[in-house]
């Protein structure tokens, strides 16, 4: 444990402040770095990130089995190319667009039967030849959460075959299945630096010139890079030993991308807010031996 | 010479050995030389008649000479004209007693045989008056898919869909499709009752083939020469051996004890002392050896009256020795029995034959002196020149040759039977056509073949595609697996591009079990009496006195004549050849330490393509390359011209092979990439102007054109198409190979047959008893050139997965795997199970029948009503329903087994309960429920389940390097090491599985895989020519890896960085069909045998576990009585008896209805019983004595 981050740990002096710095967001990605934590603090948010936020995601496929006609009376085969199970598992890694302010069914106040509150339907009603993406799922009810990516394919449909079904969408967390994560590509790393004197390591000039500015400060005899910007030139100097590796293991490089359910930077806000409760329900679980 | 191998491939399947053989076999009416019309040809239906023809005994037709023939006609000792007997296209004789052409899947859904009525034509000579000739149809015979009168095959198909009213404009992969056919399956194998059975090729030694020997016998070495004679699937091995008095004596076989070699040449013929000598000698240090032979036979005392001297006295011994006291035309019968069948019957069997197995036997003991003198080396038994294979096509020989003398025989017997005078003969009701079809059915559907052989067909392994291949390819010795045999298990270096080097089985059946290198070729079989005349044409002289300064020249092991020059014959051969004027199945060797001339031209020996090298390079050119590739040559094509040569072991014993054609830079001299061979093209193969002009290379990379050394020199003969068609089919899937150590290849080759994915793509009109299929498989990152041939990339069976090397938290140690729990729930791994289901409405004598229904409550063991909720009217459950244990899949009932049975009650008989049921620890979903029809025309349901089958802890994955594992947890993704860069491996295995077992393999594979991802193309890792360990590191260094491939990771649990850096990669995994969920078994109570009242054994029983003798003395280790009591007699066969108190009596009690008390039947005792408990087994036991009439009395006590 590195001193400066005793000190962390236990808000000495300048580094009782954590500072959280946004570094580049776009809608479904967000990359930022946050100061003054532990890994512990850090591994918290990121846990919280992928586990923990609530998605929506179909819970329950109902397929109609038998014959399907269309408007002119052609019948249809509903067998599929897939198997059921293999298109309801398909279906259930649709990203909805969702809605935070869904109810979880067994905490809605429908007592779990199932409503608007807590429950999107979704149906597909589709005929071959054709391939069926997501974007064939019509969300029943809100209007606003459709799928995600309306390009994903689900299943290829031969003639005359044809699909109709329905799903149920209900909100859930990473834990329960990965269907309900949010987030993808969730990681941090250390804030490191690679000093490098440049009399001992003769190819410093080639990582200079595959490396962007932003990553060197160089005075006359030394050379320091960082890795933080993801420059994958800087990675090779890992292998020379006569680079000196500075690793901080309390400044933080945060990234992760959304499956399109919400925006990164809402995903974000949540996890924070998230993140005080989870250690709450710990606090109250506890209880004082008599 | 890769681009000789594609094209090889484009013409050939890598079965068509077996198709091949097959085609060859077959009778068709274009083809009048094929096996089967040769043993039409040769059958004789007694031993005293003329082959192909029949003569009915003239006292049973009323005097008239009656000839049957059903050969061809024979001129000058060879058969001609129009073939006599042909194969239709496969049918079935329907109920209806309407014939229809079926497909293969017709046949597998059907559970019918897919088979082709055999004709015959006959024609009939009554007293000198020839009738018309009549076809009659003999039987059927089991046709091979994809051979050339299967149904698929070329032109029949485009037959079949226009008379069916199929799609006739379509592709031919569509109208494939269209019959229910996986377009590229690939054939060469049959369908019996519906399943799927293949002839594995069987290795034998050579036969006719003289092999000489030391042998260990009674502590001291004797010299041995065998010979397995065999002629018209009659098989007889003679052998000879040389005592320590020198004296030489041969055994026959069918005969008692052995002959002295001296007075069976004499019996033979041979009737001169100087003959006997003459035949055998061809050394001078043999005469002692000869004369003291001869002496010996001469010997009154040994032989009296007066010693062998001549051919009568030999006869005479002969028959003194092997019928003595008999009739003389007995004793005459049994010496000709012997000399004309038993011995060297491919020589021939008649008198006149005799003196030919004289000059042979003399030939074999010279071989036998020279081996003793050490001017000859001891013969090779595991040397392949020495052995043949026997492939499908010589297999149903065997069988056809037997059934069609049976049914020929039986013909002849009818025809005399039932002949009448006003009517004539009547051939089509005389013939019993099942005899064939059931003795050929018979021993294709059990795999007992004539012989006693067991195990020759067995059913196709369908797992994946790759083990079906393998399966086709194998090759079988018959060598028993209880035996060492060490040297015949080893690796032959004759097996070099024959056989496989890996691929063969641990345990017992280590290298008995063989399977065919990539591309190889098995002889059919030459016309030798052709061969002889192009020889006599080569200045050969005659067989005629010693000539020692000549070579001798042998032909398929016979002993043929002399030649002056017998290396310049050896060359002429050679260049005649491959100018296409000698058969190109003909092969020859010159041995330069005997000088003698081996040629060969019979069945069954395997064989691998080569090119000619002349002058230092190849007779091949980049003009035929274009033809080859253009598709206006084939490969038969190069053979004609001279510039390929299939040669067998025997002969490549006499060649210089070069491995490489030429050497290369390691870098491309303009685009400074790494070079390796799959990147490289030779341009001007055959151009040599001056002997050190060099070959001209194209960079794959850049397409620049440059210099490089030749390694072709003069002296070389001939050069390798390409070292990594050393490997067979399975082994080739794996990639780098030669970086891994040789038991993993073998242990992957095992573990790669046994991986699922796509086996077949008709699998969902399939009735497989068992099948699964993977979810989503994947082409492999890391591809070998081999998969293009075998097509994998259609057939993939495996994943490419992210992996770490690592421990985590002991999970994964002892070969274990730590999976990521997202991926699992993304779908990775995951694969469905099948299992179909089959029921019949069968018909019983008498007019009753099964019949599909619900049954009512009045059938005999009707269940309760819901158990038949699922099902539809007609007691056939629907699809899609779901079903678990014990669940009715149809409903059935049967008529009553006895007509007693349902005892004093009158009235109608009840119908007994007997539907079809899930097995009771499965379930799933109903597939597919198929209906038809079988062929005695009885309805036949097929339902097929399905259960998805998702990773578990338990389940066993394996790489392609012999590295397998099961699943030790199943890890939330949270929980999982990640990147900076945000990768989780999928799966995380232990770093202690790589050095012992030396797997660079492993390591390159994962390296090539994270490169694949990075770069969008897959990598090659072909055997000896994929990309190189330094173009990796290379490429991992411009990707931005470490060239380690070794990631900074953070642990998901606490947070923290690892102090160590992390090997990563991306690596092609493959779930193998060993899972949980069709093995984990526990039960409490359940049910119990009826004779033992022991619990049954088995999953498939709900059985119990059993408690061994293991387990038991840990017990009595601990002093634990109550447990063993418990373990061994509450909780299996425990009973309680009632014994008879009286100590005089001790019988068992029984109890009296009438009373309702206990009383012993045989003292009468109804007081003094007490209960006993014992094991039933003991009750059995007891039981059992008095039946044998002991009398077990059980005197009772207290205990103290």
């Amino acid at each position: 444990m590195t001193e400066q981050r005793r000190k962390v740990e236990r808000g000495e002096g300048e580094y009782n402040l954590m500072s959280l710095k946004i570094l580049k967001a776009e809608d479904r990605f967000i990359k930022f770095s946050i100061d003054g934590i532990t890994p512990t603090i850090a591994n918290a948010l990121r846990r919280t990130l992928l586990d923990d936020i609530p998605k929506l995601a179909i819970d329950k496929v109902i397929f109609h089995h038998g014959q399907i006609r269309d408007r002119e009376g052609n019948v249809y085969d509903s067998s599929l190319p897939l198997f059921d199970e293999i298109v309801a598992h398909r279906l259930s890694l649709v990203p909805l667009v969702s809605d935070p302010k869904m109810n979880f069914r067994e905490e809605c106040a429908c007592e779990g039967k199932g409503c608007p509150l807590c429950t999107m339907s979704y149906s597909i009603n589709k005929i071959g030849p054709a391939v069926v993406t997501s974007g064939d799922l019509q969300p029943m009810g809100n209007p606003d959460l459709t799928p995600a990516d309306p390009d994903i394919p689900i299943v290829k449909l031969g003639p005359k075959q044809a699909i109709l079904v329905t799903g149920e969408a209900i909100m859930g967390r990473g834990k329960t299945h990965t269907k309900w994560q949010a987030t993808s590509g969730v990681f941090y790393k250390y804030h490191r630096e690679f000093v490098v004197t440049k009399s001992e390591l003769e190819n410093w000039t080639s990582v200079k010139e595959k490396c962007p500015l932003s990553v060197i400060s160089e005075d006359s005899k030394t050379i320091r890079f960082t890795d933080d910007d993801g420059c994958k030139a800087v990675r090779q100097l890992l292998d020379y030993p006569s680079v000196k590796v500075i690793e901080d293991d309390t400044q933080f490089i945060f990234q992760f991308e959304t499956d399109g359910s919400y925006k990164a930077i809402d995903v974000l806000e949540y996890a924070l807010k998230r993140l005080p409760q989870r250690l709450n329900t710990l606090l109250e679980s506890l209880t004082t031996p008599d | 010479m890769k681009e000789l191998v594609d094209y090889f491939f484009k013409n050939e399947s890598v079965v068509s050995h077996q198709i091949d053989s097959y085609n060859n076999f077959v009778a068709t009416l274009g083809n009048p030389e094929s096996v089967m019309q040769q043993i039409v040809d040769e059958t004789k239906v007694s031993d005293d008649e003329e082959p192909g023809l029949m003569v009915l005994d003239p006292t049973k037709t009323g005097g008239r000479e009656i000839r049957v023939y059903y050969g061809r006609v024979r001129e000058k000792g060879r058969f001609v004209g129009e073939p006599t007997i042909w194969v239709g296209s496969p049918e079935i004789k329907e109920a209806s007693g309407a014939s229809n052409q079926i497909t293969p899947n017709e046949a597998r859904l059907r559970d019918l045989n897919y088979m082709a009525p055999i004709t015959l034509r006959v024609r009939v000579v009554e007293d000198g008056m020839e009738k018309e000739p009549e076809n009659i149809k003999i039987g059927d015979l089991p046709v091979m898919v994809r051979s050339k009168v299967c149904s698929l095959t070329g032109n029949n198909l485009d037959v079949y869909v226009e008379k069916n009213n199929g799609p006739v404009d379509a592709s031919r992969r569509e109208k494939l499709q269209y019959v229910g056919e996986d377009p590229d399956d690939s054939g060469g194998y049959f369908l019996i009752g519906g399943s799927e059975r293949v002839i594995t090729s069987l290795e034998d030694l050579a036969p006719n083939k003289i092999l000489v020997e030391f042998e260990e016998k009674y502590d001291s070495k004797v010299e041995v020469a065998k010979v397995f004679s065999q002629k018209a699937g009659f098989r007889a091995l003679t052998s000879m051996e040389r005592g320590n008095d020198g004296i030489i004596s041969v055994s026959i076989p069918s005969v008692a004890g052995s002959i002295p070699l001296v007075i069976l040449l004499k019996a033979l013929g041979l009737d001169r002392d100087v003959d006997v000598h003459n035949s055998i000698s061809s050394n001078e240090r043999m005469e002692p050896i000869i004369y003291a032979n001869i002496e010996e036979s001469k010997n009154p005392k040994i032989f009296p009256p007066n010693g062998v001297n001549n051919n009568e006295d030999a006869i005479a011994y002969l028959e003194k020795r092997f019928a003595a006291g008999q009739a003389k035309e007995f004793r005459e019968k049994k010496v000709s029995q012997m000399l004309d069948r038993s011995l060297l019957p491919h020589l021939g069997d008649r008198p006149e034959d005799r003196i030919k197995k004289a000059i042979y036997l003399g030939r074999m003991s010279r071989s036998l002196l020279e081996l003793h003198l050490g001017i000859r080396k001891e013969d090779d038994k595991d040397h392949l020149a020495n052995k043949r294979v026997k492939l499908a096509g010589d297999l149903l020989d065997e069988l056809f040759r037997n059934a069609f003398q049976a049914v020929m025989k039986d013909l002849k017997y009818q025809l005399e039977r039932t002949y009448n005078r006003k009517k004539g003969i009547r051939l089509k009701p005389a013939v019993r056509q099942d005899l064939l079809s059931q003795k050929i059915l018979h021993a294709m559907a059990t795999g007992n073949w004539i012989g006693g052989r067991t195990g020759v067909s067995q059913l196709l392994d369908r797992i994946s595609n790759v083990s079906t291949l393998s399966h086709l390819r194998r090759i079988i010795s018959p060598l028993t697996r209880s035996q060492p045999h060490f040297e015949a298990r080893d690796l032959h270096p004759t097996q070099w591009g024959r056989i496989c080097p890996n691929e063969t089985p641990e345990g017992q059946n280590c290298g008995l079990v063989k399977n065919a290198a990539l591309i190889i070729n098995v002889t059919e079989g030459y016309n030798p009496t052709i061969v002889m005349e192009t020889l006599k044409g080569m200045d050969l002289q005659e067989v005629e006195g010693e000539n020692p300064d000549a070579g001798r020249v042998y032909l398929n092991g016979d002993f043929v004549g002399y030649h002056n020059d017998p290396a310049e014959l050896t060359d002429r051969i050679r260049e005649e050849r491959r100018r296409g004027k000698i058969s190109s199945e003909v092969n020859v060797r010159f041995d330069d330490s005997t000088k003698e001339v081996i040629i060969n031209c019979d069945r069954g020996r395997i064989r691998r393509p080569l090119l000619v090298v002349k002058n230092g390079t190849t007779v091949m050119n980049s003009d035929m390359l274009k033809k080859l590739q253009s598709g206006e040559y084939s490969h038969e094509d190069l053979v004609k011209r001279g510039a390929l040569e299939l040669v067998d072991a025997e002969e490549e014993e006499n060649l210089f092979i070069s491995v490489y054609g030429f050497d290369f830079p390691e870098r491309c001299p303009k685009c400074n990439q790494y070079l390796y061979r799959s990147k490289l093209r030779w341009l001007n193969p055959g151009e040599k102007d001056t002997p050190d002009s060099p070959v001209i290379l194209e960079c794959g990379h850049c397409r620049t054109k440059f210099e490089a050394p030749s390694l072709l020199t003069e002296e070389h003969t001939h050069l390798e198409i390409d070292p990594s068609l050393i490997l067979g089919v399975t082994a080739s899937v794996t990639p780098y190979p030669e970086h891994n150590s040789s038991p993993r290849i073998t242990m992957a080759a095992a573990m790669t047959k046994q991986s699922l994915g796509l086996s077949s793509s008709n699998f969902r009109i399939r009735t497989d008893t068992r099948g699964h299929v993977l979810h989503y498989p994947q082409i492999p990152l890391v591809t070998t050139r081999v998969m293009d041939f075998i097509k994998y990339e259609k057939k993939p069976a495996g994943q490419n997965f992210v992996v770490a090397i690592m421990s985590y938290q002991g999970y994964n140690i002892q070969d274990a795997i730590v999976f990521n729990r997202s991926a699992v729930e993304r779908g990775l791994g995951r694969s469905t199970f099948f299992r179909t289901y089959s029921a019949e409405e069968r018909r019983y004598p008498g007019g009753q029948e099964d019949k599909f229904e619900i049954p009512t409550h009045d059938v005999l063991g009707a269940r309760a009503e819901e158990f038949y909720r699922n099902l539809d009217e007609n007691g056939i459950i629907f699809p899609e329903s779901y079903v678990e244990g014990s669940d009715v899949l149809v409903g059935k009932t049967s008529p009553p087994r006895f007509l007693e049975e349902g005892g004093d009650k009158l009235g109608p008989q009840r119908r007994r309960e007997s539907s079809i049921t899930m097995r009771p620890n499965e379930k799933g979903f109903v597939d597919n429920v198929i209906l038809t029809v079988s062929e005695s025309n009885s309805r036949v349901v097929k339902i097929r389940v399905r259960s998805e089958r998702i990773p578990e802890l338990g389940d066993k994955f394996a790489s392609r390097h012999g590295q397998k594992g099961v699943i030790g947890a199943v890890v939330a993704q949270e929980d999982m090491p990640f990147t900076e860069e945000g990768v989780i491996p999928d799966i995380i295995i232990n770093p202690h599985a790589i050095p012992s077992r030396m797997t660079v393999g492993h390591i390159l594979e994962m390296i090539g895989g994270k490169i694949a991802t990075q770069k969008g193309e897959p990598v090659d890792g072909t055997i000896f020519s994929g990309e190189p360990e330094k173009s990796l590191r290379e490429d991992l260094t411009k990707l931005g890896f470490r060239h380690s491939s070794t990631e900074v990771m953070y642990d998901g649990l606490t947070g923290r960085k690892f102090d160590a850096d992390i090997f990563t990669g991306v690596i092609y995994y493959q779930k193998l069909h060993h899972m949980v969920a069709g093995k984990f078994h526990a039960r409490s109570r359940g049910p119990v045998q009826i004779l033992t009242r022991q619990p049954t054994e088995g999953r498939s029983r709900q059985g119990g576990l059993r408690f061994g003798e293991m387990e038991r003395d840990t017990l009595i280790a601990h002093g634990a009585a109550m447990v063993i009591k418990d373990r061994l007699l509450d909780q299996s066969d425990g009973t309680i008896l009632y014994v008879c108190g009286n100590p005089k009596c001790g019988h068992i009690a029984i109890l009296d209805r009438k009373r309702g008390t206990p009383r012993c039947p045989v003292c009468g005792n109804t007081g003094n019983i007490h209960p006993v408990e014992t094991s039933y087994a003991f009750k059995l036991m007891r039981d059992e004595l008095s039946s044998l009439g002991v009398m077990m009395r059980l005197v009772l006590g207290d205990l103290k």
